[in-house]
């Protein structure tokens, strides 16, 4: 569906995005996540034929973003981060208004408009003006904007920012069902549990560069074969003594205490069965062990090292 | 299909784009809603009610009762009425129809949606159209509101029902010049500028067809139609015809003063109405410069040094998102739009340059008035040139912009060659081809003309022209390859052009001064050809006075003024040369 090829673009003399390469799949979710000014936006932007690449090419649906932009825009929604909106018009208007730009026939408007109101929950509300929303309701005013022309392609800059939390899990389920309808789907989001449930693959951007990029699941596999954490529990008063058991085991990588007998320990390998006999040979007594797995936040954090443009 | 039937179903698709077009129904929506229906009746009645008042007003003069009387008589109270109602329409519509029209670009750009439009992919006309597809709603409530004036006027009698539905045909054509030229200009400039630009000069053209005045290139609005039958009317009541000779300057042969004007007015506003269609259709050319390759910012080399408002660049950031707009073309549209580009401006500057000549003959071929010809020819042949280098330049981010093997500065410098020379042979030889009689246009002592031909003075006069013409184009072709305002490219040339022609005149006083010191002022050191520096000054005094190429001083004058702006032409070209080897190509 998308092909970017070493795409670069380059502001007053600040590089924001150097050679990114990013292939989706039709029916694909891909999460953008980055630190700010690490370049997800501009990139969201030229994807979105709004922003012209210095460098580089994109192909969406076989067409050339450069040459045939308007093929392009045909078959998106583009969300972007920062918006504004028509101040004398109510959502039914609003949404004509779109569904004309968009070329849909008279006959075709109202049952799209319909449609793309009952997915974002605004049915009902025809007659309110599209100033007085709130911020919520005009993130999914743009939303269902966005959808009216049924798009194949949807790009949503951060549609999650600015919401408080109950609009923003109505956000999440809104594109989880988009999701589940086969729209493929490029998000940029910081809200990094929403892009953990929506997205089947994540692209990590720092400082303007891909600093990983693959499957969900291969990426957290990754960081968890690379390290193994652990925590146990021991009674409090054997805490000191158990830690500088474990720290001195070759096989430990790390090892912290983090409170109230619980310890941090960090592997190289999955060696728990040597974790215990070394606390069972020295009796102290373990009283919990919990394997800890791999989210979307430590696959961002072991990706990035903190650098800005 | 057959070929009528083919043009039958473009038209219907034109038809279809337009009045599907989003700005149309939103205009539609917005002209209907009760208040505002309501405020356009009262304002128009408001002003219709006052222009008759106006009228009444006359005949309550009793001063000039007894000069009003016979000029009634004739023309009939109906059709005076009928006048000052479409008088009032013409300047009402001259303001309002602009303001109407300008947000269509601005009002989403403003309120930060533009992007969104852009991104559904509508086609520049399908969007902008609207707005001229949403004018037959105003025009119709404009008509709905005149219509029992109308009735009025026709019920006083001195009008038919034909001379009033000619009228109203007037106003809609003029509705039409109105919203294509604002359009084209809101397209072409900041909508701030355009604005009250076009407000003015169509409220100017309407304030001048109200004086008595034979035909001209300002008839842009009804106004001198509807008062040619007033002055008919006057002229004739004092046993005067109106022809050049009359009391008033009279119509084209053969025809009435009124049907000259609304001839007149009918070519220009067909002119108008093509001319801003093409420009509409056309956009202004794409920006491609790397920094505008964004929507919505200019971010440029040096933009984070700028203070806060500076950095926004309104004026590029909206060329580049109008060229976003215009990228909505059918990929087969874009890869002709060199040619049809330059081909239709080349078409459009041939033709003013015509226009020019005719109504230059036109206004001297019967000997009338003479005196007016040379100032007249001068100033339209310099504004002739003015108009070449403003046509045919670019900025820096299109000077190299390549579709397939044309290149747009390339052709900007072709086309503006080849003009020059039209320009000059035009006003050189045209008033020889037509047979005028020059000899007797010249203000002063015709016999000064000596033994050198009147055609060759035409020639140099107007090759003069020409060459301080090439030194303005070089001269604005600098700055505009390092900026991309043409505007202040044209204010940079200018200004060096009054430099260099004042600099000649100082060093020519200077030296006068401080050579003629120990002199008696009887016998000047005559370097007065230093003067000359002046393409004004040069060309008249090779026209007027025969000062000139009889005598040495007058020779060197010419020589003079020849060699300077040569020098100067070539030095801007040689630096503005090397300023775009530097630039890359860039493909559209």
């Amino acid at each position: 569906m998308i092909t970017a090829t070493a795409l670069s673009k380059i502001y007053d003399d600040i590089e924001a995005v150097k050679e990114v390469s990013l292939d989706v799949d039709r029916g694909q979710t891909l999460g953008l996540i980055g630190p700010n000014g690490a370049g997800k936006t501009t990139l969201l932007r030229m994807l979105a034929t709004l922003a012209k690449p210095d460098a580089g090419a994109i192909r969406i649906n076989g067409f050339d973003a450069l040459r045939e932009p308007r093929e392009i825009r045909r078959r998106l929604g583009f969300m972007p981060a920062e918006f504004g909106m028509p101040r004398d018009m109510n959502i039914r208007e609003y949404m004509r208004y779109f569904a004309c730009l968009a070329g849909l026939s008279r006959s075709e408007r109202d049952a799209a408009i319909d449609q793309a109101l009952e997915l974002t929950d605004l049915q009902g509300r025809d007659e309110v003006m599209v100033s007085g929303l709130s911020t919520g309701n005009k993130q999914r005013l743009l939303l269902a904007k966005t959808l009216i022309h049924d798009p194949e392609l949807l790009i949503l800059d951060e549609p999650s920012s600015g919401l408080d939390p109950r609009a923003r899990v109505e956000v999440r389920e809104i594109l989880q069902e988009l999701a589940g309808l086969g729209k493929t789907i490029v998000i940029s989001s910081h809200i990094l549990k929403d892009l953990e449930s929506i997205c089947s693959h994540v692209l990590i951007m720092e400082a303007g560069r891909v600093a990983a990029a693959g499957d969900m699941a291969d990426l957290k596999a990754r960081i968890k074969a690379s390290d193994h954490a652990v925590r146990i529990r021991v009674a409090p008063h054997a805490t000191e003594d158990a830690l500088a058991r474990l720290s001195a085991l070759e096989c430990v990588h790390q090892c912290q205490d983090k409170g109230d007998g619980w310890l941090e320990v960090e592997t190289r390998d999955s060696h728990w069965n040597a974790l215990l006999l070394c606390l069972i040979n020295a009796e102290i007594d373990v009283l919990g062990l919990t394997e800890q797995t791999s989210d979307l936040e430590s696959v961002f954090i072991h990706s990035t090292k903190g650098q800005v443009t | 299909m057959s070929e009528a039937a083919k043009n039958d179903r473009k038209l219907a698709l034109l038809w279809q784009e337009a009045t599907s077009s989003p700005s149309w129904e939103r205009d539609a929506a917005a002209i209907t809603s009760p208040w505002r229906m309501g405020l356009w009746f009262l304002v128009l009645n408001g002003l219709i009610v006052f222009g008759l008042i106006m009228v009444h007003a006359m005949f309550s003069d009793l001063s000039i009762y007894d000069e009003l009387t016979p000029v009634i008589a004739r023309m009939g109270l109906g059709r005076l009425f009928c006048g000052a109602l479409f008088l009032s329409l013409s300047f009402f519509l001259s303001i309002f129809v602009p303001i109407r029209v300008f947000g269509v670009i601005f009002s989403p750009r403003l309120g930060r949606y533009f992007d969104q439009i852009v991104l559904s992919g509508i086609t520049p006309w399908r969007f902008i159209g609207g707005k001229i597809v949403g004018q037959q709603a105003f025009y119709l409530i404009v008509l709905a509101v005149c219509l029992p004036y109308l009735v009025f006027c026709i019920s006083f009698g001195g009008i038919s029902f034909t001379e009033v539905a000619l009228y109203t045909a007037m106003i809609f054509v003029y509705v039409h010049v109105l919203v294509i030229i604002s359009l084209a200009a809101s397209m072409m400039m900041s909508e701030i500028l355009a604005l009250p630009l076009v407000i003015i000069v169509f409220t100017l053209s309407a304030v001048i067809g109200l004086m008595p005045l034979s035909p001209h290139p300002l008839n842009l609005t009804p106004t001198a139609s509807i008062m040619a039958v007033l002055y008919e009317a006057v002229a004739a009541a004092q046993g005067e015809e109106t022809t050049m000779t009359g009391l008033f300057v009279g119509g084209f042969p053969g025809l009435t003063l009124f049907q000259s004007h609304l001839l007149l007015f009918a070519l220009i506003s067909f002119a108008l109405l093509a001319l801003g269609g093409l420009a509409v259709t056309l956009g202004p050319i794409n920006s491609l410069a790397r920094g505008l390759n964004t929507f919505g910012e200019a971010v440029l080399p040096g933009d984070r040094k700028r203070a806060g408002w500076l950095k926004r660049r309104f004026n590029l950031r909206r060329q580049s998102e109008l060229s976003f707009l215009y990228e909505n073309n059918a990929p087969a549209w874009r890869a002709a739009d060199f040619r049809r580009r330059w081909f239709l401006r080349e078409t459009v500057f041939i033709l003013l340059i015509g226009a020019a000549l005719i109504w230059l003959y036109w206004l001297f071929a019967s000997g009338h008035h003479t005196e007016a010809f040379y100032p007249l020819h001068f100033v339209l042949a310099m504004a002739a040139l003015f108009l070449n280098a403003l046509m045919f330049s670019e900025n820096w981010a299109t000077e190299r912009l390549t579709v397939g093997r044309w290149e747009a500065g390339r052709l900007n410098v072709f086309c503006f060659a080849a003009n020059s020379v039209l320009v000059w042979s035009g006003f050189a030889w045209a008033p020889s081809y037509w047979e005028m009689d020059l000899p007797q246009l010249s203000w002063t002592n015709n016999e000064a003309f000596g033994h050198i031909d009147i055609q060759v003075r035409h020639s140099i006069a107007a090759g003069i022209f020409s060459l301080a013409g090439f030194a303005f184009y070089a001269l604005m072709r600098n700055p505009l390859l390092r900026g991309y305002s043409k505007f202040t490219a044209f204010l940079f040339a200018l200004s060096w052009m009054a430099l260099i022609s004042a600099a000649s005149s100082w060093t020519a006083t200077g030296l006068e001064l401080l050579l003629n010191a120990n002199r008696p002022v009887e016998d000047p050191l005559k370097l007065t050809w230093l003067t000359m520096g002046n393409p004004i000054t040069a060309a008249n005094a090779v026209m007027s006075d025969g000062m000139i190429l009889s005598e040495n001083e007058g020779q060197w004058g010419v020589l003079w003024c020849a060699l300077l702006y040569t020098v100067v032409g070539i030095l801007a070209l040689l630096v503005a040369r090397r300023r775009r080897r530097r630039l890359p190509l860039r493909a559209l």
